[in-house]
């Protein structure tokens, strides 16, 4: 586990650079970094990644449905109440970016909480934000307390003899059946949670602030990464990359692309690579 | 001055209108180490929460009379200051981690406490040796064993060296090595003018190092009736035919890890095992791998002849029932019938055998309450009766005992030799040993890596 700044340094500037702008190179440079910030991290990272492919691509589908701009139509069908069915190669292409974004951020956000020492998150949050500090913990602890109790019932549910669901309606039956005891679980566990921080004295006056451990080398260069994209990003917004959508869609290459889209996956590589080799 | 001193204390949850905690009376001196006994669900984790100010603070109703702890008086303290003088152990050491790394979380108590920086590493450390869970320091608090866990928990009401102790069960998770350095590091402490108030269902483990013995009736503080040991039953004279349960080369634990190598054992109709081990040896995982719910590395395991390596655990049930550990936590009906009954209706199997597990395991006079209202005992007891309802050939339980008063583990050994009278066999993961002297035929050790099986003697090593 690593010092929670490096990551959280590599995970917003890929974000930032993302959300900066829709030109489609920096946007996947953005995504290609993302994606190799949560590779480096300790399994598992499945669900993440399934998690953003299903996101992004319920994005690349319905935008051409919702939007009404572009010039160049590919399908013209009946316009229903709310439902635009003319389909436009600029809103498949601002669909395949929002996609990208949207992607990048579930990526990189899991990234850096898989990489992150929890605890030294704790601690940098209960500096930082001294008053939210049991938020930040009880959120830290609750979120995997209730992925195992929700992974406990449903095994509880297998031990009973209940299978895979067969069918759309087994599914629900069994989704509804699981919901009801997981909600009350939940809530039994920030009772207990917060119970069990109280009687250990928090609450009790100020707690003292644990030494840190110095960063290695690897997290250095990481946090160098970051700024270096945060940079980036911000050079994006003042308008180093300018790119419009609609009415038409812009140039794919541009040398400001190129560039942006250059460093950011080099640097993306190189902060994903020295977060790893600490491990 | 007195560490505990209570007068006519009473406590009474919201929206009911029966005591949990009626008419308390007690003094309780520096030094001194009470033990509180009482049946599951008398009242014994309500009492000391209520001790730790943490009831009605965060559990809500009503509290009446008197009561100062460690010289704070109850009905004006504030949880949080109650805590800078009273330690408590909750009898779920899951819930009592709040970081993600063992040496971390013992020192987040330090850090509430005020202690200086320099200091509370090192002191976090030696509160971990105490309870001999050094060797857990970089693991990570999610993976350890429910025993691992208990170790740590201990670790981290120890560190910041509280006037008063309040422990819920500390020993029902740990191996009688370990328990037994605990009760004498207590002994120790208490030595040296810590007040200790127990509640534990493991008379043998603590008894005689405690000054004084108190029952908890129906809310009510009384003398205690001491220890009574478990019955032992008669085998079951079915001892001969095929074997039911057969494990050939059997390795069990994660591909880059393995926690047993190369099982191999096998089990006859009749029969009683005991599987038993330190904290953290691998019980679990293969009473896991057995269920079906961790796939088997290599080797193989045979249910009545018929390989199920490969069945998932949906498809090893009913001919194989088990009960993971804390399985409270997973009940998902919102009554103990429906609960128990689950499993034959899924099935479509008769409910006699549920009705009689109802009865077997007393849960009949129970059986339309909401099982997460019940207490840590009873709940165990509403899992292992909806794996008895199934009437498995095999029967898996792991550490079925927690939270389980004297006068019900006695029911469930008689539920276990029904099952082996029956022709079914039953593995009972377990630091109880005297549960696995009362009923076990075997013992099966689990130690470095491997499993010994001692097929001789239901007689557990002391």
């Amino acid at each position: 586990m690593r010092a929670p700044v490096p990551p959280l340094l590599c995970a917003t500037g890929l974000i930032v650079v993302a959300l900066a702008t829709f030109q489609p190179l920096v946007v996947a440079a953005a995504l290609l970094g993302a994606l190799g910030l949560l590779l480096v991290a300790p399994a598992p990272r499945g669900l993440m990644l399934r998690l953003a492919a299903f996101s992004a691509l319920a994005l690349v589908v319905l935008n051409p449905f919702v939007a009404v701009e572009g010039e160049h139509v590919l399908y013209a069908g009946p316009s229903l109440w709310l439902i635009d069915l003319e389909v436009t190669s600029e809103e498949v292409l601002y669909g395949i970016g929002s996609g990208a974004r949207l992607a990048t951020a579930i990526l990189a956000t899991a990234g850096f909480l898989r990489l992150a020492d929890p605890d030294r998150t704790h601690a940098l949050a209960s500096r930082l934000v001294p008053r939210s500090a049991l938020t930040v913990a009880l959120a830290a602890r609750l979120a995997p307390t209730l992925q195992r109790d929700a992974g406990a019932l449903a095994e509880t549910l297998r031990l009973r003899g209940s299978g895979p669901a067969r069918g759309r309606r087994q599914l629900i039956r069994r989704g509804a059946l699981l919901i009801e005891p997981l909600v009350a679980s939940s809530l039994d566990r920030g009772i207990d949670i917060s119970e069990a921080m109280v009687a250990r004295g928090y609450g009790g006056g100020p707690l003292t602030r644990l030494p840190e451990p110095r960063w290695t080398s690897g997290e250095r260069v990481a946090a160098g990464a970051g700024v270096l994209l945060l940079t980036v990003g911000a050079a994006v917004i003042v308008g180093l990359v300018s790119y419009d959508s609609y009415p038409t869609a812009g140039p794919l290459l541009s040398s400001a692309a190129l560039w942006v889209a250059s460093v950011s996956v080099a640097a993306g590589a190189v902060g994903a690579l020295a977060l790893r080799s600490r491990s | 001055m007195s560490s505990i001193e209570l007068n006519h204390l009473r406590y009474r949850y919201a929206a009911t209108a029966a005591w949990a905690i009626s008419d308390a009376t007690l003094r309780v001196d520096p030094g001194e180490i009470v033990l509180l006994e009482g049946e599951s669900g008398s009242g014994k984790s309500t009492l000391l929460r209520l001790l730790a100010g943490l009831a009605p603070a965060f559990h809500g109703g009503e509290a009446a009379g008197y009561g100062m702890v460690a010289g704070v008086e109850l009905r004006t303290a504030e949880p949080a200051q109650l805590a800078q003088r009273v330690g408590f152990l909750f009898q779920d050491a899951e819930t009592q981690g709040v970081m993600a790394e063992p040496l971390r979380d013992v020192a987040f108590s330090l850090q509430c406490h005020g202690r200086t920086a320099a200091g509370i590493l090192p002191a976090a450390r030696a509160a971990l040796s105490v309870v001999r869970a050094e060797h857990l320091i970089g693991r990570r608090l999610d993976q350890l064993s429910a025993g691992e866990r208990q170790r740590v928990a201990l670790a981290a009401v120890l560190a910041p060296e509280p006037a008063v102790l309040l422990l819920d069960e500390p020993t029902a998770q740990l191996d009688d090595d370990t328990a037994c350095e605990l009760v004498g590091e207590l002994r120790r402490l208490a030595d040296r003018g810590l007040t200790i108030l127990i509640a534990e269902h493991r008379h043998d483990r603590v008894g005689h190092l405690t000054d004084r013995v108190l029952g908890l009736q129906a809310g009510r503080l009384v003398p205690g009736a001491g220890a009574s040991p478990l019955e032992t039953l008669a085998s079951s004279e079915l001892v001969d035919g095929p074997a039911l349960l057969e494990l050939v080369g059997l390795t069990v634990g994660r591909r880059a890890h393995p926690v047993l190598r190369e099982v191999t054992a096998s089990l006859r109709r009749g029969r009683v095992v005991a599987l038993i081990g330190a904290n953290g040896s691998g019980k679990s995982t293969l009473l896991r791998t057995l269920a079906g719910l961790d796939p088997a590395l290599a080797g193989s395991v045979q249910v009545c002849g018929q390989d199920v390596t490969r069945l998932a655990a949906e498809e090893r049930v009913p001919q194989l029932a088990f009960v993971p550990q804390d399985p409270g936590r997973a009940l998902l009906c919102d009554t103990i019938r429906a609960e128990v009954m689950l499993g034959p209706r899924t099935l479509g199997l008769s409910e006699r055998a549920a009705d009689a597990a109802l009865v077997a395991l007393e849960l009949s006079a129970l059986a339309a309450r909401n099982p997460r209202e019940c207490s840590v005992g009873e709940r165990e007891r509403v899992a292992i009766a909806a794996a008895m309802a199934l009437s498995p050939t095999v029967l898996l339980l792991d550490e079925p005992t927690r939270g389980m008063d004297l006068r019900h583990r006695a029911r469930l050994v008689a539920a276990l030799r029904r099952q082996a009278d029956l022709g079914g066999v039953a593995v009972v993961a377990t630091h109880d040993l005297s549960l696995a002297r009362a009923c076990a035929d075997e013992r099966w050790l689990v130690a470095d890596g491997h499993v010994h099986c001692d097929h001789s003697a239901g007689e557990a090593p002391a």
